[in-house]
């Protein structure tokens, strides 16, 4: 078959058309459908929007509802404690009592112990304070 | 084109159904032809032309031209429903008797020799591909222009060329490997 004839027979049926019963019966099914509106896809949109407004406000409200409920405590929960002057300077304030505490306890400790050994000191005799240097002092020559 | 078809479809957007008419009864046999011609039966082709233009009266009001004829929106509705068509359900490959297609246009007997021979060329047709088969219906049974069908296709001038081409050259293939033999492979 040739590109001609190939091409002629296709051209043959652009003769092809529906009956026209067909063509009325078409017709009138189509023409008794409605129309979907042109602000279908913009009422869409806005429906979408609202929704979307409507679900954010609901869920701050929620959130500031539980914080107020809850009290400062949740507050605190969330912010770092270095964020409350209050807190950092009583946190400051219980590290220098410490201190002090510490010092107070170390320089009475040693006191003591001091005075301890001085009383020691005083009452050993001498006689035995010089045997022991004599032992000692045997040694290092013989 | 119809006279004065901006304002027909921008009347019919606003849900003028005279306006509309005027459109459907101008298109709708070129329509038909376009999807006949790649379904396998008359009844197959105005059940899918109905579904087209319902679907056009249904969307138009949210259509805009954007400098594009009218045509190439109903034919690209038309392709999508054809695919949709083949890709739903398993088409019935039974071809109707030749010389009902006699019967269906008024002008056919006195252009084609034989109906067999047209149904031939119609069913090898329908085994090109998609694309293959819309440049050939759309130039030689609607005699669009290579720019309209290549916007009714999305696709480039240059690509309709070589498109029609290739289709030309496999349906002549197609129908030459068969020549000479009793029976055609395309005719039930």
């Amino acid at each position: 078959m040739t590109e001609e004839k190939l091409i002629h027979i296709l051209r043959s049926a652009s003769g092809i058309e529906p009956s026209e019963e067909t063509r009325h019966r078409l017709h009138r099914l189509i023409l008794s459908t409605p129309q979907r509106p042109a602000t279908f896809a913009l009422a869409t949109k806005a429906k979408l929007v609202e929704y979307m407004t409507l679900g954010f406000a609901l869920g701050l409200a929620s959130l500031l509802l539980v914080t107020f409920v809850s009290g400062p405590p949740l507050w605190q929960k969330f912010l770092p404690a270095s964020n409350s002057s209050q807190a950092l300077r009583a946190e400051v304030e219980n590290i220098d009592f410490t201190i002090q505490l510490k010092e107070a306890k170390y320089y009475n400790e040693s006191a003591q112990e001091v005075a301890s050994l001085l009383g020691e000191i005083d009452h050993e005799s001498p006689t035995s304070r010089d045997s022991g240097v004599d032992e000692m002092l045997e040694k290092i020559i013989f | 084109m119809i006279d004065g078809e901006e304002k027909l479809i921008a009347a019919a957007k606003q849900g003028d159904s005279a306006s509309f008419s005027r459109l459907y009864h101008h298109y709708l046999p070129s329509i038909y032809r376009f999807i006949y011609m790649k379904v396998s039966s008359k009844h197959e082709a105005e059940d899918l032309s109905h579904e087209v233009f319902l679907s056009a009266w249904q969307n138009l009001p949210r259509y805009e031209s954007r400098g594009f004829p009218f045509s190439s929106w109903l034919y690209k509705l038309a392709r999508n429903r054809v695919i949709d068509y083949y890709r739903l359900a398993k088409p019935n490959v039974d071809l109707e008797r030749a010389e009902s297609l006699v019967a269906e246009g008024i002008s056919v007997e006195a252009v084609i020799d034989n109906a067999l021979e047209f149904e031939t060329v119609r069913s090898a047709l329908r085994t090109l591909s998609e694309d293959q088969q819309d440049v050939l219906i759309l130039k030689f049974l609607e005699d669009c222009s290579h720019s309209e069908i290549a916007v009714a296709l999305g696709k480039t001038e240059g690509s309709v060329r070589v498109i029609q081409h290739r289709a030309l050259q496999q349906l002549k293939k197609l129908l030459s490997t068969h020549d000479g033999r009793e029976t055609h492979p395309y005719i039930a």
